[in-house]
């Protein structure tokens, strides 16, 4: 059986659940927004799942993770689900089962600095870059790369990227109270790399603004996203990269120059595939499907 | 310039500086407000090149000058009220994940060079590098009184005071540890090579380790960020003297 620990809200969750209809093979969910429902004991070397829908007794042969985000601070609300993530992370760090994707190896895109070393050091190209609180090293980095500079958060809260424009200027006086990432700014076409094990799924993004995101989520606008191909190393170097991370799903971002620079910005450790493939057609749904079928392990610590 | 970031209330900071003032080394002193809400910095990446700068009192201090950073931060800093709430998240998520690339930048050695669980105060790293520490140390992990990971995380604990457990400390690559712990300081220099593998692997070269011996060796627990108020002074000295030599033969914690 596979289970599904997830948020019913998220964007993902029901494209996902008809996949596992689809499959026809026996799947559980956790749904982390009703988290009250759900008790996790362990005991006699097993942990069990119960409330919910599961009945604590079915083994589970692999796993599927896609964490709810808590929508609001009340404590009623986002207490529990804590509790209960706490509960399920310790249980994913001993379970005997595959994990897609295992929450303690999916940390690099918290700090995006931080994954561009590890994609640098994996051989990608990427963008010049600086992180600093002080209004003149922004200055000096804007009149190095003449005025060819976006910025955008350094954590993984959600931020869009900005090209750095005129009326930017005045905020540069407020970079003590936040540091800040610049980018020599890649103009080009935009691509979504989504690996799932050994396979990759390529495609192309068009949009107004130049982080497509925006134009997507913020300013309702469509966006085209089709199939497309990259060099095949890039896909190669994309599939190892991700394994190297202990991942088995990522979504690595990609910009590509009119001149046929390549340069990878970030990997997304739990991409929302649904957005691409809703628009691509491409099964990458199906392609995880399939992978945690392959992977289901017989002899399992985890029941559900 | 050996920095160190935590606070002199802080009995091993006290005993770090001294030690360092002792053989000549410079230090800088930053708390964590200091750090994350008044020093400014700067770090660039162009490749594989890396570079930056920090600055104190109006000078600049760069990143290669540092011979090492010890890290001993308490994790209760808070952007200013200031701010709004969701700017107040915001504010913290983006200044920890820029000290996190910063430290992680440096080539000097970083004690100790958390992994991204620790900054985000994940319980499951503490865990996992228990499962990784026993492993190496083909010990099994006690039972004895699980740390309460409902609660949240684990705060830095004085020496368990349990009868059947004995704590010895690893500092720069050394076994501190008092008298009646030699059973542990044994079978540590018997696993010294898988140890300091783990050391390497995990970027944990200044840690307290735990152990249940009732039946047998058992790992009960490894705390990265030690307190040592009540421990012996000539303890606390060996951990200082052990981390300070750590630092001055280079030695990189780098996983």
């Amino acid at each position: 059986m596979i289970l599904y620990l997830g948020s019913s809200r998220d964007r993902v969750y029901r494209r996902f659940v008809a996949e596992l209809e689809r499959s026809g093979l026996p799947f559980a969910i956790v749904d982390e927004d009703e988290a009250v429902r759900y008790t996790i004991d362990f005991g006699a070397g097993a942990w069990r799942i119960s409330g919910g829908g599961c009945e604590g007794s079915r083994p589970v042969g692999s796993v599927f993770v896609r964490h709810a985000v808590a929508r609001t601070l009340d404590p009623a609300v986002a207490g529990p689900m804590s509790r209960l993530q706490i509960a399920l992370n310790r249980m994913l760090l001993e379970t005997s089962c595959p994990v897609v994707n295992p929450p303690a190896r999916a940390y690099s895109n918290y700090s995006k600095p931080f994954q561009l070393r590890l994609l640098a050091e994996a051989g990608f190209d990427v963008p010049m870059t600086l992180i600093t609180n002080v209004p003149e090293e922004a200055l000096r980095f804007h009149h190095e790369l003449q005025g060819r500079v976006i910025f955008k958060g350094v954590s993984n809260m959600m931020s869009f990227a900005q090209t750095w424009k005129e009326e930017h200027f005045t905020r540069v006086g407020l970079l003590p109270n936040s540091p800040t990432q610049f980018q020599e700014f890649v103009e080009g076409v935009d691509y979504r790399v989504h690996v799932v094990g050994e396979e990759a799924f390529v495609t192309r993004l068009t949009a107004s603004n130049e982080d497509y995101r925006r134009s997507a989520l913020a300013d309702q606008e469509e966006i085209t996203a089709e199939p497309a191909a990259l060099a095949p190393e890039v896909i190669e170097r994309s599939i190892r990269f991700t394994q190297s991370l202990g991942l088995v799903v990522g979504g690595l971002d990609f910009k590509e120059s009119a001149t046929g620079r390549l340069v990878a910005l970030e990997l997304n450790p739990f991409p929302q595939f649904t957005f691409y493939e809703g628009r691509s057609g491409q099964p990458i749904s199906r392609a995880i499907v399939d992978y945690l079928a392959r992977h289901q392990v017989e002899e399992t610590n985890l029941y559900a | 310039m050996l920095l160190i970031c935590g606070s002199t209330d802080d009995r091993l900071v006290q005993e770090l500086m001294s030690e360092a003032r002792r053989v000549g080394l410079p230090t800088e002193l930053l708390t964590e407000t200091m750090l994350f809400a008044s020093c400014p910095f700067a770090l660039r990446r162009q490749g594989n090149s890396v570079h930056g700068f920090l600055q104190r009192d109006g000078q600049r201090l760069d990143l290669d000058a540092l011979r090492g950073v010890f890290l001993r931060l308490p994790r209760n800093w808070w952007p200013s009220a200031d701010f709004d709430l969701s700017d107040r998240f915001f504010v913290y998520h983006e200044t920890l994940a820029s000290w996190f690339a910063l430290l992680d930048s440096l080539r000097c050695p970083v004690i100790n060079r958390f992994g991204l669980g620790w900054w985000l105060q994940d319980i499951t790293y503490s865990l996992g590098l228990r499962t990784s520490l026993a492993r190496a140390l083909c010990l099994q992990i006690s039972a004895l009184e699980e740390p309460d990971l409902q609660a949240g995380w684990p705060r830095r604990s004085p020496r368990a005071p349990e009868v059947d457990v004995v704590s010895v400390y690893r500092s720069g690559g050394v076994t501190v540890s008092v008298a009646e712990a030699q059973d542990v300081v044994r079978h540590l220099a018997a696993s010294e090579q898988a140890l300091s593998q783990w050391e390497r692997e995990s970027g944990i070269t200044l840690s307290r380790m735990d152990f249940d011996r009732r039946s047998g060796l058992r790992l009960k627990w490894v705390d990265v960020s030690p307190k040592v108020d009540t421990e012996p002074q000539d303890l606390v000295h060996g951990i200082a003297t052990a981390a300070i030599r750590g630092v001055l033969a280079g030695r990189r914690a780098a996983a």
